[in-house]
């Protein structure tokens, strides 16, 4: 652990990210557009169950989109000068972190979409304490899986499309658990329930950190 | 792998765990009456049973709430039918009336209005076995009857597969260590082997599903996690098409294997112990891993070598597919 | 005590799958059969493609 090179890392992403700032509009733009496709279709949500599926779906599409990049916004050059000084955990858990954190705001972005549209008639009782929490969550969960898979699909070449097709099935499950806390607490079941489910996406994420950062090394080796 | 001997025995114990799945008879049970339900005053059953040898003096009572009332007249139709001629009194107890047969019950399998304050208990004799010998069968469970013999193919393909892909991130493992590609193409060997399980694991399963539930797929946890093993399996031969340097391939799709594979074993073995989950595969409900079935021993006995059989013909399989591969790429050169 | 009139539905004869059982008519014995041939075929096939393969590796130069 090099604390300052990780806190050095991330200030180099939110540098990157500032100098992009295009991306991020286009990001927002491409959930607006999701949701709005979804309303039209749907046009009135009546229950919680939906009105949760529609919102997870559109956040897991976003995030492809959002973290598909995050290994493609240094060109070759400055990628082989990154890996002379930096060491490649350092890097890791700085992407992912700054990933996690990406992805947090995205997620409550959408929910403040989604709600503005499909409306929260459908979400009459919800315990939103437990709900906001698995949202956070699970967009923690989708950035910690998908950074990996992001690196992968980045080194094999193949962008947004690879990195779906091979972050998808690994998603799923961290999706199932996630999907079920969060339709719970929009039933407003109560907390021990729903407890379970995050002390399982809590330990979910800590075990996807760990194996990136032991498998990252392999993979910066160009 | 040169030794002959494991070869020839996942052979025998395949052909020895198949036969015996098929070939042992499920033991007696009843499993149809009609009418099943009445109130009181009398009524004619019919009774079916399967497998059964039903013999003139079998002694055949209901039993409701604990009290006990017996058939006016037993017929003895055939071995696996039985017509009673019930009178049945007033005071049932409970909503449901359990069949006796000789030694044989059908737990509910009248349903009668209850309320009733009870009636005097008969004797209707002892209870004598319907079938004189005991012969070794496998349990005869209701919804599932004779398809439970597919207990010994579908589940072996599950295990197979699961040992495949345990032996393709062992290899992947030691290829990140090393440098040559033996290892490489031993993981991809045992992916392919292994996928080939995991279709036939589901088409089998969705058979037996479309059979005892009535649907083809359903939202159970089970098949969630085959759902999601074949997608990482699939995945990480789309990766493998997607780069041409054999080394970077060979390192790639070593790094996915044992992402995913982790991920997954964490899926499909720790995430149904952390939540009650509820499922359709019998005996599920929290735990995994066999011991869910229920099982058995009768059926331990034919299970285990199958499984033995099936999982050392995988392995065969995949060291076939290995070396074929090595010798089509020296040849290629 | 419309429980007395039984409903005609109700009389159902047992399913038809209880009275063809492929071991109640002795056809079980050409399942076996069958699927003993299978696997012993499947062997044999792989035992050849075993053989085959070990051929072809003693002939690859070392």
């Amino acid at each position: 652990m090099r604390p300052r090179e990780i806190l050095t890392l991330l200030q180099l992403e939110v540098a990157l990210d500032l100098r992009q700032r295009a991306a991020w509009g286009g990001l927002l733009l491409y959930v607006v557009s999701a949701v709005y496709v979804a309303f039209l279709a749907v046009r009135s949500v009546q229950g919680a169950a939906l009105w949760n599926a529609l919102f997870w779906i559109i956040l897991l599409f976003a995030a492809f989109n959002a973290l598909s990049r995050s290994f493609q916004r240094e060109e070759g050059g400055r990628q082989l000068y990154l890996y002379t000084l930096a060491h490649p955990r350092s890097v890791v858990l700085a992407r992912t972190l700054y990933n996690a954190f990406t992805m947090v705001v995205l997620a409550l972005l959408s929910l403040l979409f989604h709600s503005l549209f499909m409306g929260t008639r459908a979400l009459e009782g919800a315990a939103w304490g437990p709900f906001l929490l698995a949202v956070v969550l699970g967009a923690i969960g989708l950035a910690t899986v998908l950074t990996l898979v992001a690196a992968i699909a980045a080194r094999a070449g193949n962008g947004i499309g690879l990195m779906a097709i091979l972050g998808f099935p690994l998603v799923l499950p961290l999706l199932l658990a996630v999907m079920r806390a969060s339709k719970l607490s929009l039933d407003g079941v109560a907390w021990s329930v729903v407890g379970n489910y995050v002390l399982g996406l809590v330990f979910l994420n800590v075990i996807t950190i760990t194996l990136a950062w032991t498998l990252f090394p392999y993979l910066w080796r160009d | 792998m040169r030794h002959w001997w494991w070869k020839i025995a996942a052979i025998a114990l395949l052909f020895t765990a198949s036969v015996a799945g098929l070939y042992i008879p499920l033991s007696p049970a009843l499993v149809h009456v009609s009418p099943d339900r009445f109130g009181a005053g009398l009524v004619k059953v019919q009774v079916t049973g399967y497998n059964t040898r039903f013999h003139s003096d079998v002694a055949v009572r209901l039993e409701n709430g604990g009290d006990t009332f017996c058939p006016a007249q037993v017929e003895v139709l055939d071995a696996t039918h039985l017509e009673l001629t019930l009178v049945v009194p007033a005071g049932l107890r409970e909503a449901m009336t359990d069949l006796v047969v000789g030694d044989l019950r059908y737990p509910g399998a009248f349903y009668t209005k209850g309320g009733g304050e009870g009636f005097p208990a008969m004797d209707c004799g002892d209870a004598i076995p319907v079938e004189e010998e005991q012969h070794f069968t496998f349990p005869n469970r209701s919804i599932l009857y004779e398809s439970i013999r597919n207990l010994h193919f579908h589940v072996p393909m599950w295990f197979t597969m699961v040992a495949l892909m345990s032996l393709s991130v062992w290899h992947s493992i030691k290829g990140l260590g090393s440098n040559s590609l033996e290892h490489d193409r031993a993981a991809v060997g045992a992916v392919d082997v292994g996928l080939w399980f995991c279709a036939l694991g589901l088409l089998t399963g969705a058979l037996w599903a479309r059979a005892t539930w009535g649907t083809f797929w359903t939202n159970d946890v089970k098949l969630n996690g085959a759902a999601v093993t074949a997608l990482i399996y699939l995945a990480y031969l789309v990766l493998r098409a997607s780069v041409t340097d054999p080394a970077k391939r060979a390192r790639l799709s070593a790094i996915y294997n044992i992402f995913a594979f982790a991920l997954l074993v964490l899926f499909l073995f720790v995430v149904p112990r952390i939540n009650a989950v509820d499922s359709l595969h019998p005996g599920n409900g929290g735990n995994s891993g066999f011991s869910d079935l229920d099982l058995d021993n009768r059926l331990r006995i034919v299970f285990y070598p199958a499984v033995a059989g099936w999982v050392l013909l995988g392995l065969w399989m995949a060291d076939l597919r290995i070396r074929m591969a090595r010798l089509s790429e020296q040849l290629d050169r | 005590m419309d429980l007395l009139h039984i409903h005609p539905i109700l009389l159902q004869a047992a399913p038809s799958w209880l009275e063809q059982s492929l071991h109640g008519n002795g056809k079980i014995n050409v399942v076996v059969a069958v699927v003993g041939l299978i696997v012993l075929g499947l062997g044999l096939w792989m035992w050849r493609m075993d053989l085959r393969l070990k051929r072809m590796e003693e002939r690859q130069p070392k």
